[in-house]
Order: structure tokens, then C-alpha cells, then sequence
């Protein structure tokens, strides 16, 4: 299954090139040789071989050693957490301004992913938000947005 | 030629010998060994994730700490594969065979110390391959023009694509997606917007350091958070090791001695080949040194094992700088790293590299061997340390590095859209892990896409739009027939297994 909807993903892409492509009309050959859409064709056109070529192969039985290895339930959970505090990190950043922002970064991941106590978590966050202002911000100069406290 | 390189390896260590490289080149080595030891980050995860780091330094400052990473990661992975029976690296998988068996026998302290010490063997002889044969290559790689280079660009990745993952389909697949994510911004020939929608971040394309922060990264940490912290290294901290335990005996260096020199020569040319790297090189060596091995007790404790799985690995990364340096082409995803480095400091490796930047070259050799001497003594330090600190970081491994990662995309471009890519190629490199795609050849597609794109169009132009250009010049048509046959013969080898 896992190979199929790999396969489908990938067919989809390659469609959805060509499909831009021809709407916006990259050309093809010029004088000079070839143009803007010639190679994103090509491409596309053997992505969608190959996706053929592995629905193909799964359906012969070829790929019968590949485990489709996705997590159970708490897995997902803390991927999706993960990706969340993230999210939702890169949002806050020029509100909140970098310290702030990895200092609450830090805490929800140490405390819901790692499942460490508030205590914990909120003294790892702390110590986290100081060692990356001054890696970053101080040694490295990269201007990050101040937010609302400043820095 | 022989006094030159004499020369160049002198002038070399005279600048290598400088505090500030030297500190820089510690500061990686030991990074890397400590990245190294921690399960699921391997070199390609540690130098793109430092790769933002290093922005503000000197272009060889930089190059420096991401080259004594790279080693250090091959250092550092032993450690855990001999004390948990879990690589830190992929590439240290083979140390396990043997590394834990003589853990749990007692006699971790001789597995620790053959893996250090034939680590630096190895090492050293592939840096002075590179030294000897990289400037060979460079030298013969001018006579090549752009169709060569297509082609031998396209070799490297038909290899890289047949060789990794268990299916060369899926990797062609990969490598291909990869290159169709360089066809995203403004056509460096024509000027038209392609794939762009109108949005004007993607008009310079996606750059590629946010692809490998996200891919390699923060996809490894989302592996291990769907898998749970693991806390059972509470009996590892109970087990006393000191510095003294990991020193060899007569007895010991017989065995490894032979297994590491003929390891090395395999590890550095296996290294060299797009796509091989430092896992097929300890595979390779392994299985060659069962044939010569003296110890009854080879695959289930035996020195000789962790000997030559460690010095292939470590070998393999001066092999892989061969073809990176002298002809820019990235055999393996950390070099893929690397050369990103260089180019954005606006330097383009490559055969022309040693004669325009020749001293930046030679610094790197130097340095490279001084940083193997690094690494050994760091890791002779390191080793009874963190016996006993291991569970401590790994609670905290998940959140510094996801710091890391957002950090060092946004440091990019000082913009929050490098954060939103890396986020969706760390999306995206999770989902493919999970559904058994290779990622390597995904990686290189991206690096060399546009490389591949544009010798292409130049050859063409060259040749009046003729394709015989590619055919007619006996060296680029013998790469392609390579990379036709790297590309047939797997399919049809599976087809008839």
C-alpha cells in the first residue's frame, strides 16, 4: 500500500508539471537549444515512468521485503506536536521576538514530547533560550526580529 | 610532481597551524564525534545542521570545522554502535557485528580503542590519497568541457541513484524529484519564472541548505520522536571505562594493523565512487577481511572486525573529498554539504579549485590530518565520559537540535519562509523514510539539478543544438554509457533475481 500511494504521489507531481508546463507555455526549443520547460518535461515525464514502473513491481510481488514502518498512536502524536510547536514557533517569531520564541519552543517540546516535569522543562528552556541568543544573536550576528520584550 | 606535493603539504601545514583554524578544526572534530555518538545523527545530519553556523567565518575557518565534523561523526559512531549495539551512524552499522559482542564480554575498552585508533589510521591514509591522487584528478579533469561534465555529472548520479536503497526505481524516482526542485525559480537562461506562482520567495529557487535542515535534520529527529526517547542506558553508565583500557597490546595491533591498511585502500577508493560511501566501504572491507582474518572468534567479538569496519568508514571521507574538490561533483550527502558551504562563500570546487584556490586545498589536507590527531585524543578523553553522561543529553537531544534547525534556516535569509521549507522537506524526508525511499539520491538531485540543467543547455549551445556533441568526445560518451549502465543493468539484474 505504502509503495502505491508513494507511487501516486510522486505520478501526481509529475502530471501537475506538465500541466503547468503547457498552461504557461515554457518553451520548449529555441534557437540557442532548449528552453525553459524542456528539462522540467523531461523530468516529469520519467517521474511518472518510474511511479508506473513501481506500481508495476509492487503489483509483481518485487518489493515483498519493504515494511511500511509508520508509528502507532503516541508516535504520531509527538511527530505531530513536534511539527506543531513549529509551526506555530515560526508564527510567533516576529511577535515574540528569537529568545522568547525559543524559549517557548524549547519548553513544549521538553515538556510534552520528551515528558519531562514543568520544573524541568521551564530550567532547560531557560538555559536553551540564553545559550542560543548568544550562539546566534550575539556570536553569529543574525538579526532576529525583537518582538514585544525587545530582543 | 613528488617535490610539489611535498611543497604544497608544507605550505599547507604553515597555515593550518594557525590558533584560529586549529580552534575551529578541535571545535568540529569534537562536535562531530559527539554528534557522531548520538543514535540517528550521522555526518550529513551534523554538518547541515552546523552548516548555518558557519556562515559568518572565513571561508576555510568554516570549511575546516564542517570537514572535522565529517570525521569526527565516523569517530563518534563507533562509540555508541560497540556500547548499545546502536550506530550513531549509519555507516557504523558493520562496528556493531563485532564492537558489542566484545562490549558485553568485557572487553569494551579494546573494542573502543580498536575502533579509535584504526578510525585515525584510516583517515590519515585517505587524506594523503586525497593529498596525492586529488591533484592528479584536477589536473587531468581540465582537458574536460561541458558536455563532460553533464555527463560525468549525470554518471555520478545514475551510480548514486542505483546504488543506494533497495530499489534503483525508487532512486532514480528520488533523484529525479530532487532535480525537479531546481527547476523552481527564475531560468538562469532564459529569464522566464518557472513553477513560481507568482510568489517572489520562490523566485531565486529553493535554496538548498533549508532542503538538507529539513530532509536530513529535523526529518532524523521526527524519526526518533515517532519512535520514543529511549532510557535504557542506565546499565551503559554503570560500566567503568578508562582512558588506559582502550590502549592495544602486541597481540591486539597483529591483528589490527593488516585489517586497517587493507581496509583503508578500500574505504578511500570506495569513498571516491559517487554514491558508495562510507557504509558500502565498511560492508566491502568487512567481507574482504573475513577472507584474511586469523580470529576464531570473527563476527562475534573479533578485533580485526571493528578494525576494518572503522578504518573503511573513516577512509571513506578523504575518498569522497576526492571527487568533490577536483571535479565538484558530491559523492555522498555530506559532501553534498560541504560543497554547499563553498559555494556560498562564492567558491566553486571543481578542476580548476587547485590552481585558483590551491592554498585554501592544501590548508584543508593539513588540517584534515591534524584534526584526525584531534579526534583520536578527544576521543580517548571522551569515551570514559560519556559512559556516564549518555542518558543525560539524549532527553535534551530533541529540542536543541529542532532549535538548531529553525535557527539555522531562518539565519539563512533572515526571513521565516527558509523555516517553512525546511519544514515541509522535513515532512516530506520523514514520509519518504517511512515508505522506504532512498534519500540520498533525492539530496544530490537537488544540489547538482541545476548544475545538470545548465551543461546541458551550454553544450547544446556549444554544439548548435546538435546531441552528438555528448557522443562524439570519447570520454563524455563513456561516462554515459556508464550512467546508461549504472541505470539498466540493477532493473534488469532485479528483474531476473
Amino acid at each position: 500500500m505504502g509503495n502505491y500511494l508513494t507511487a501516486g504521489f510522486f505520478m501526481a507531481a509529475g502530471i501537475f508539471m506538465i500541466a503547468v508546463i503547457l498552461i504557461k507555455n515554457y518553451t520548449f526549443m529555441t534557437k540557442y537549444g532548449p528552453g525553459a520547460g524542456f528539462v522540467p518535461f523531461v523530468i516529469a515525464v520519467c517521474i511518472i515512468i518510474l511511479s508506473i514502473v513501481i506500481c508495476v513491481n509492487t503489483a509483481h510481488g518485487s518489493y515483498d521485503n519493504d515494511k511500511d514502518k509508520l508509528p502507532d498512536r503516541a508516535g504520531a502524536k509527538r511527530v505531530l506536536y513536534l511539527l506543531l510547536f513549529c509551526a506555530l514557533a515560526a508564527l510567533a517569531l516576529h511577535w515574540l521576538g528569537m529568545a522568547a520564541t525559543i524559549f517557548l519552543l524549547y519548553l513544549f517540546i521538553v515538556r510534552f514530547i520528551c515528558e519531562k516535569s514543568w520544573i524541568s522543562s521551564l530550567k532547560a528552556a531557560l538555559v536553551a533560550a540564553v545559550v542560543f541568543y548568544l550562539l546566534f544573536a550575539i556570536g553569529f550576528s543574525v538579526k532576529f526580529p525583537k518582538g514585544i520584550f525587545g530582543f | 610532481m613528488k617535490m610539489d606535493l611535498i611543497t604544497n603539504l608544507l605550505g599547507g601545514f604553515a597555515q593550518a597551524l594557525s590558533p584560529e583554524i586549529i580552534l575551529f578544526m578541535f571545535a568540529g572534530t569534537a562536535l562531530g564525534c559527539v554528534i557522531g555518538f548520538l543514535p540517528g545523527m550521522g555526518a550529513s545530519t551534523g554538518t547541515s545542521i552546523l552548516l548555518p553556523l558557519t556562515f559568518g567565518l572565513h571561508p576555510i575557518c568554516s570549511l575546516c570545522m564542517l570537514v572535522g565534523v565529517y570525521f569526527g561523526t565516523q569517530y563518534g559512531g563507533s562509540i555508541s554502535a560497540i556500547m548499545l549495539n546502536v550506530p550513531g551512524t549509519s555507516s557504523a552499522a558493520i562496528t556493531c557485528i563485532d564492537g558489542y559482542p566484545m562490549f558485553v564480554q568485557g572487553r569494551g575498552g579494546k573494542a573502543f580503542g580498536a575502533g579509535q585508533f584504526c578510525s585515525c589510521i584510516g583517515s590519515v591514509i585517505s587524506t594523503l590519497g586525497l593529498a596525492i591522487f586529488g591533484m592528479a584528478l584536477a589536473r587531468y579533469a581540465l582537458r574536460f568541457s561541458t558536455p563532460e561534465y553533464f555527463s560525468m555529472t549525470l554518471m555520478g548520479l545514475a551510480l548514486t541513484a542505483s546504488l543506494t536503497g533497495n530499489s534503483p526505481s525508487k532512486g532514480f524516482l528520488m533523484m529525479l524529484f530532487g532535480m525537479a526542485t531546481t527547476c523552481i525559480g527564475v531560468d538562469s537562461v532564459t529569464g522566464v519564472n518557472r513553477f513560481t506562482f507568482g510568489n517572489i520567495y520562490l523566485s531565486d529557487g529553493i535554496n538548498t541548505v533549508p532542503i538538507l535542515l529539513g530532509m536530513m535534520g529535523f526529518a532524523e529527529l521526527l524519526n526518533t520522536a515517532s519512535k520514543g526517547i529511549q532510557d535504557s542506558f542506565a546499565s551503559v553508565a554503570n560500566t567503568k571505562i578508562r582512558t588506559k583500557d582502550l590502549l592495544l597490546d602486541k597481540q591486539d595491533w597483529k591483528l589490527c594493523l593488516p585489517a586497517s591498511l587493507r581496509s583503508s585502500v578500500i574505504g578511500f577508493i570506495t569513498g571516491a565512487l559517487p554514491g558508495a560511501g562510507a557504509t558500502i566501504a565498511g560492508v566491502l572491507s568487512y567481507g574482504v577481511q573475513k577472507k584474511f582474518t586469523k580470529s576464531p572468534d570473527f563476527g562475534n567479538g573479533a578485533v580485526d572486525g571493528v578494525a576494518a569496519a572503522e578504518a573503511a568508514n573513516n577512509a571513506s571521507t578523504g575518498g569522497a573529498m576526492v571527487p568533490m574538490l577536483a571535479l565538484g561533483i558530491p559523492g555522498s550527502p555530506t559532501t553534498a554539504v560541504l560543497l554547499t558551504a563553498l559555494t556560498m562563500f562564492g567558491l566553486r570546487p571543481g578542476p580548476m579549485f587547485y590552481t585558483t584556490n590551491g592554498d585554501m586545498v592544501w590548508t584543508l589536507i593539513a588540517a584534515m590530518l591534524i584534526g584526525n590527531i584531534f579526534a583520536l585524543i578527544f576521543d580517548l578523553g571522551f569515551i570514559p565520559i560519556c559512559m556516564r553522561i549518555m542518558g543525560k543529553i539524549q532527553s535534551y537531544l530533541i529540542p536543541s537540535v529542532a532549535c538548531l534547525c529553525f535557527l539555522g534556516a531562518y539565519s539563512l535569509y533572515t526571513r521565516t519562509a527558509e523555516i517553512w521549507i525546511m519544514l515541509v522537506f522535513a515532512v516530506f524526508g520523514y514520509l519518504v523514510r517511512k515508505f522506504n525511499m532512498p534519500v540520498l539520491p533525492f539530496i544530490l538531485g537537488a544540489v547538482l539539478g541545476d548544475m545538470v540543467e545548465g551543461q546541458f543547455r551550454q553544450s547544446l549551445v556549444l554544439s548548435g543544438g546538435s546531441y552528438s556533441i555528448f557522443f562524439t568526445r570519447p570520454w563524455s560518451c563513456a561516462m554515459l554509457v556508464v550512467a546508461i549502465i549504472a541505470m539498466v543493468l540493477p532493473m534488469i539484474r532485479r528483474k531476473k533475481a
